[in-house]
Parts: C-alpha cells; structure tokens; sequence
C-alpha cells in the first residue's frame, strides 16, 4: 500500500445550522413573483431553491425548487413549472447567477403566454418569501490526509456535509466544493478532486452523498 | 432518566458534539424557560428533560411555572382551541380573567433569563416585563388554520 500524502493544510470540517426568516414578503400572481424575485436578498432565492435538500433525507424531491412547486401546484402553470424545475442549479456558480436564471424563465413564460399574468394564487396560498439565515461553526474534526479526512465523512453531521458541498461552494461563491478543494490544493490530488467536483450533489440525498464520497475516497485508498 | 452521553449510540457523536459546540456559544448567558405546568402536557414534557440536558451541556438553564386558578387555565385552553381552528367565543370577562392572573404572575414571577423562551399562550402577558433581554414565544399549537 503506498504511503499515505500528508496533506500541506488540514482540513477542518465545520457545521452549519440555519434559521428559516419571513420576510413578509408575497406574491399572488406571476408578475408579483418575478417583481418581489427582483428585489429580494440572495438568502431568499438561495432558501427556496436549497431547504428541500436538508428536509427531504429520503428522496431527491420533484421539483427540486419551491418556485417550480407553487407555479404548478398553485397557478397551474405546468410548463413553467417545469421549466423552472429543470434548471440545473450545480450550472450556476453564485446565488446571482440563479438568480437572474430564474428571472429570465418567468419573463420569457409572461411574454409569450400573456395570459398567465392574469392567474392569481388563492386566499392563503400566495408565495410567501422566507430567507435563510446560516450559522457556521467550525467542529473538532480535522483530516491530516486521505484517511483520516473519510474517517471523520464516514461519521460527521449532514449539515457538515451539506456545508462543504453546497453552502460554500454556491453561498460563499467558492466556484467548487471544499472537499473538492482541499483534496487538490493540500492533497495535491486533482483526478481525485475532479472525481467529487463532477458529482451533481442535487440528485442524490445527503446520506446518499456521503456514501458516495466515502467510496470514491476509498476506492483511491485502495489503488 | 438518559444523560446526554447516553444517547451517542443513537445519533452519532458528531450530533453531540454540534450541540457542545453551541452550548459554548451561550456560555455566560442565563436561558430562563417559562410555561404554565410542571408535569403534565407535551410542553412539561419536553421541558423535563431539555432542562437537565441543558445544564449537563453547561448551559445554565431554569424553569419557572406561572401560576393560575381554575378559571385561569379554562380561559388559556379557548385561546389555544381558537388558535387551533376551533369556534370558540372569548368575551370580555374572558379577558378579565386572563388579565387579572396575569397581573399577579407579572408581579410575582422573577425574570433572570438572558434569553426568556415563554412557552405557548399562557404565560403570554409576561412579555410586559421584558427588558433589555431576549425574549422568543416558542408556539407548540399549530396555528396553521386559526379560528
């Protein structure tokens, strides 16, 4: 077995917990949705196209955003909602960039189905805008190398993974994951990084993710 | 009843040590919890056993309990089958009532928390002696549908 690299950095896993926050801001129709999409904080866009990745352990939901959900469920407008539920967010590299994706849809929808300006939302089913509030800590945990780095995956909290695969990566505009990173920069090992980069984290659960990481870490451990 | 260590087998020590992680966070800090009875109902339950996980986590927590009579407490449930979606009417004595146990719970209950979480409709008039504390209303009714 060759020896292990010793890693220039370590890596320190850090947690994260969020606060869901009303924002007490609400749309009824289409063009209130895209004018309040506008002018919101990133926070917002980033909760209604992320909350379902740390609710739903079991299944990678469909729509995967709550845009796409309520453009649906609510004004019955399915080929926007689907439309809005095939953007590939791991395309997008800052909450901005999404952002302005989604705007894009609904303005290009509106401009040629006029129509669908005049649908509104019921009473009590209008989209309420709530933002994420995040709270980063750093833990205990710190990888010297390879082994030692899935050790701690194998046992760590999912909102550690979560953290380091999707906040930093599309929240703190890091352009790739920390995992990804690290095993490059301090590892020194970019097939491996590549190998977890190309992963499109949004179609797996977070448990289903780390198993994932766990065995591409471990298959490299084993060659 | 299980300490904290006691429960690793269970969710995984990392989750344990998240939560050492924040206890930390509120060294310092006195968090005062307030609901209206010591044993019986979900809130008294969860309470009796957050609290002593809490100070094993060297958070240092208390629990306070108002006080109210019969008539107090029937009151206090109309709100809360209101907020639940049932039709119920509140007259003015109602309010009377619930106003006059909550004088006396303001006058006689001590706030010492850093961070006072009151628990359900209640205690609710006690937040007529907050200060320069925090104060959260932790709400076990869903309040989804309100009457």
């Amino acid at each position: 077995m060759p020896e292990l690299i010793k890693a220039m950095e370590p890596f320190r896993f850090y947690t994260r917990l969020h606060l869901s926050e009303l924002t007490g801001l609400r749309a009824s129709n289409l063009s209130q949705l895209l004018s309040v999409l506008k002018q919101v904080q990133g926070a917002c866009i980033y909760h209604h196209t992320h909350r379902f990745l740390q609710q739903h352990q079991y299944l990678s939901p469909e729509p995967p955003n709550d845009f796409a959900y309520w453009v649906s469920k609510v004004l019955g407008e399915d080929e926007l909602g689907e439309r809005l539920a095939s953007i590939d967010t791991i395309q997008f590299s800052t909450v901005r960039s999404l952002r302005d994706k989604i705007i894009a849809t609904i303005d290009n929808y509106l401009k040629n189905n006029m129509s669908a300006k005049l649908k509104f939302a019921g009473e009590g089913e209008e989209f309420h805008f709530i933002k994420s509030v995040s709270f980063v800590l750093p833990t205990n945990y710190i990888a010297y190398d390879l082994r030692e780095f899935v050790d701690i995956v194998k046992n760590i909290t999912i909102d550690s993974i979560y953290f380091h695969i999707f906040e930093s990566r599309l929240r703190l505009e890091k352009k790739t994951n920390d995992f990804s990173n690290w095993i490059e920069t301090s590892i020194g090992d970019k097939k491996l990084s590549d190998k977890i980069s190309k992963l499109d984290p949004y179609t797996h659960t977070l448990e289903d993710l780390r198993k994932t990481i766990i065995k591409i870490v471990e298959q490299k451990l084993r060659d | 009843m299980a300490n904290i260590e006691e429960y690793i087998p269970i969710v995984g020590q990392p989750i344990i040590d998240d939560l050492k992680l924040l206890a930390e966070k509120l060294r310092g800090k006195v968090v005062q919890h307030i609901n209206s009875t010591a044993v019986g109902g979900g809130v008294a339950e969860i309470l009796s056993r957050m609290v002593p996980l809490l100070r094993e986590l060297e958070v240092n927590t208390g629990w306070d309990v108002i006080k109210g009579g019969e008539q107090f407490f029937e009151v206090t449930k109309k709100f809360h089958n209101a907020l639940h979606g049932k039709p119920e009417k509140i007259t003015q004595c109602d309010f009377d009532i619930f106003m006059e146990t909550s004088r006396e719970n303001i006058e006689t209950l001590d706030i010492y928390g850093d961070i006072v979480f009151v628990h359900d409709p209640q205690p609710i008039a006690l937040v007529k002696k907050k200060a320069g504390n925090k104060w959260i209303w932790r709400c076990h009714i869903d309040v989804s549908n309100p009457n």
